[in-house]
């Protein structure tokens, strides 16, 4: 039998993803924990195959930097990042990090147990592209990797000042950036942009 | 020949007006040319002074010697008989050199600085100026930092160390306000106007300057109230942000309700597949009841989510470890974040590292800050702990809200973390 940990902080989400490992005959559901600052205790205190772990979880750890340390740690254990935020980030850096595979929450049991299945037989499987996220008048593949690195702070509260010194750019980039999405997007201003962002996901920032 | 005796008095007249004027005009230019370095200017002008005064003296005797009682020597005689052309030219050559002289001053004065241009263009300044030796004695200053002084203080500048002390904390004129202090202090003055001052020393002289910043002011004003107003933006931006993830949950939620009727709907249709007798797989048909059995008791049951201490809690009784809790986690949330990362951290640490089987975590707080410290009953270390990558981020995140980290190996591991308290933010 296959061990798989569930770190996933929403109870329905978590409770499905234990039936599913439940239902199936070739994996066994040892432990679910809620937020993923506990994954790596719980890979060491138990034998585990295969960790099944969302990236926002419980006390803002994030899946993906527990993800790091299991691989580091744990070489042999699969982690598969089961996530429901199209946050344009999180594949490019669940591939840095070395996640085996990584799939959406939103996909049917069978879709999600054929993931678990794939990456035990060595595949790494990852959706073929970022979702695409319509932002005002523009869609989030128009935004250059760098906007939206300003984009993310923008959402998390930060002033121009502080984002710039943050990211290592000049304030006259920043507002440089912002003003350039204000045009691709048809926003009024910087705060419409942010909850605009926040709102549909594109980018998280939780401080 | 015609000498100057000969002359009709009204041509006499006009050649004595003429050699007056030459004589007024070099002694005019006498006490310029004297200043100048260039030794012909100085010879110059005080040579045609002497030549043009003599003339007129010698032409004006011959006139007034017409008067009976009037008798004229016989030198000015013999030099009014002289050729009349001999004075012309002479008064004309007199003439050109005071003309050459005058344009050269002309040109000196349009193209040279002097020390009254100096003064004169600092006056027309807008900024105010003043150097001061030393001791604060003034050694020029222009009038637009004397009417400062005035406005401010009611008096003259006499001193500029003095000046500059009261502008920091002497007494100033009502309705003066001083709006900043240091280095360049600033004062709104009765026209409303702003004056910022500045104090230089370059090579031992004091140099005052006050330059009109009320535009500035009222720049940098405009932009503290937006800056002002951009905080308290971010910070609603911040809150909405976390409104936004409860929303995004609970929409996930509900997605997550839509995807199990619609597989409860997929199970009934392979059931009815199966009874008549469409579909030979009553294994695959059975997992998908089983599954979406559970899924509806998960449904009417949906469970709450621990509190992080008992999340931490579960996980280590899970793996046969006894966590012992002394005291309650703080509630500021930079602080309970952090106190949470450490427990997970000191867990993780006292069963990679000690082995133990009991992790103690002991919460304590005074009237400035939160403490934890976390113990463990497993094997002590022998060296002093070298802080790797979970110890070291779990130090930068307490340095980073301005807390401070402990650890010690002897006599046991202690792990001891201080955050300050947030104002108004006591239990």
């Amino acid at each position: 039998m296959i061990n798989v940990l569930i770190v996933e902080d929403d109870p329905m989400a978590r409770q499905l993803l234990e039936i599913y490992i439940n239902t199936s005959e070739k994996y066994n559901h040892i432990q679910s924990v809620e937020s993923a600052a506990l994954a790596e205790f719980c890979c060491r205190t138990n034998r585990v195959d295969v960790v099944l772990m969302d990236v926002c979880t419980a006390m803002n750890a994030s899946g993906l930097d527990a993800a790091e340390k299991i691989k580091k740690e744990f070489p042999n254990t699969k982690v598969i990042i089961i996530t429901s935020q199209p946050e344009c980030s999180f594949i490019d850096r669940a591939h840095e990090v070395g996640v085996d595979s990584f799939w959406y929450k939103s996909s049917k049991a069978e879709e999600i147990l054929s993931v678990i299945d794939r990456t035990m037989a060595g595949e790494q499987v990852y959706p073929e592209s970022t979702p695409s996220l319509r932002l005002g008048d523009t869609f989030s593949e128009n935004l250059t990797d760098r906007e939206l690195e300003v984009l993310r702070e923008l959402v998390a509260g930060e002033s121009d000042a502080a984002i710039a010194e943050k990211l290592f750019m000049s304030l006259r980039s920043v507002k440089g950036h912002i003003q350039s999405m204000r045009e691709k997007t048809g926003f009024r201003n910087r705060t419409e942009l942010a909850v605009r962002a926040r709102e549909s996901g594109l980018v998280i920032n939780n401080k | 020949m015609i000498g100057f005796c000969d002359l009709h008095y009204a041509v006499k007249s006009i050649f004595l007006v003429v050699t007056f004027v030459t004589v007024c005009l070099s002694a005019c230019l006498l006490p310029r040319a004297l200043c100048r370095k260039k030794l012909i200017t100085k010879l110059l002008v005080p040579l045609c002074f002497l030549l043009g005064g003599a003339m007129l003296i010698t032409f004006a005797a011959q006139v007034k010697s017409a008067h009976p009682a009037w008798r004229t020597s016989t030198v000015v005689e013999g030099v009014t008989a002289l050729p009349i052309i001999l004075p012309i030219l002479l008064l004309l050559a007199i003439i050109a050199v005071l003309l050459i002289i005058v344009v050269k001053e002309w040109r000196f004065e349009k193209n040279s600085i002097t020390r009254s241009s100096v003064k004169e263009s600092l006056d027309y300044l807008n900024t105010g100026l003043c150097f001061a030796y030393k001791n604060g004695m003034v050694m020029l200053i222009n009038h637009r930092m004397n009417n400062l002084s005035h406005t401010i203080f009611g008096r003259d500048l006499q001193n500029a160390n003095a000046f500059w002390e009261n502008l920091i904390n002497g007494e100033i004129q009502s309705g003066v306000t001083r709006l900043s202090m240091g280095a360049n202090p600033s004062l709104r003055l009765p026209d409303k106007t702003v004056w910022t001052f500045a104090r230089e020393v370059i090579d031992g002289i004091t140099q005052l300057t006050a330059a009109e910043t009320t535009r500035l002011n009222k720049l940098t004003e405009e932009l503290k109230e937006k800056n002002a107003e951009l905080t308290v933006m971010n910070e609603r931006l911040r809150k909405y942000g976390e409104n936004v993830d409860k929303l995004t949950r609970e929409k996930e939620r509900l997605e997550t309700k839509v995807r199990i009727h619609r597989e409860l709907g997929q199970a009934l249709l392979s059931t009815r597949r199966y009874l008549q007798s469409e579909s030979d797989n009553p294994y695959e048909l059975l997992n998908m009841l089983k599954r979406n059995i559970a899924m509806l008791r998960m449904e009417s049951e949906i469970p709450k989510n621990d509190e992080p201490l008992d999340i931490l809690m579960k996980a280590a009784h899970s793996a046969g470890i006894k966590v012992e809790i002394v005291g309650q986690m703080p509630k500021q949330k930079d602080a309970n974040m952090l106190f949470f990362d450490a427990a997970t951290e000191a867990l993780t640490n006292a069963v990679r590292h000690a082995d133990a089987k009991t992790l103690r975590i002991a919460f304590s707080e005074d009237n400035t800050a939160y403490s934890v410290c976390f113990t463990n009953d497993g094997n002590q270390p022998q060296n002093e702990i070298v802080e790797g990558g979970g110890l070291g981020s779990i130090r930068q995140k307490t340095e980073q809200i301005g807390g401070t980290m402990e650890v010690l190996y002897k006599p046991k591991f202690i792990l001891r973390l201080t955050v300050i308290k947030k104002r108004g933010d006591n239990l």
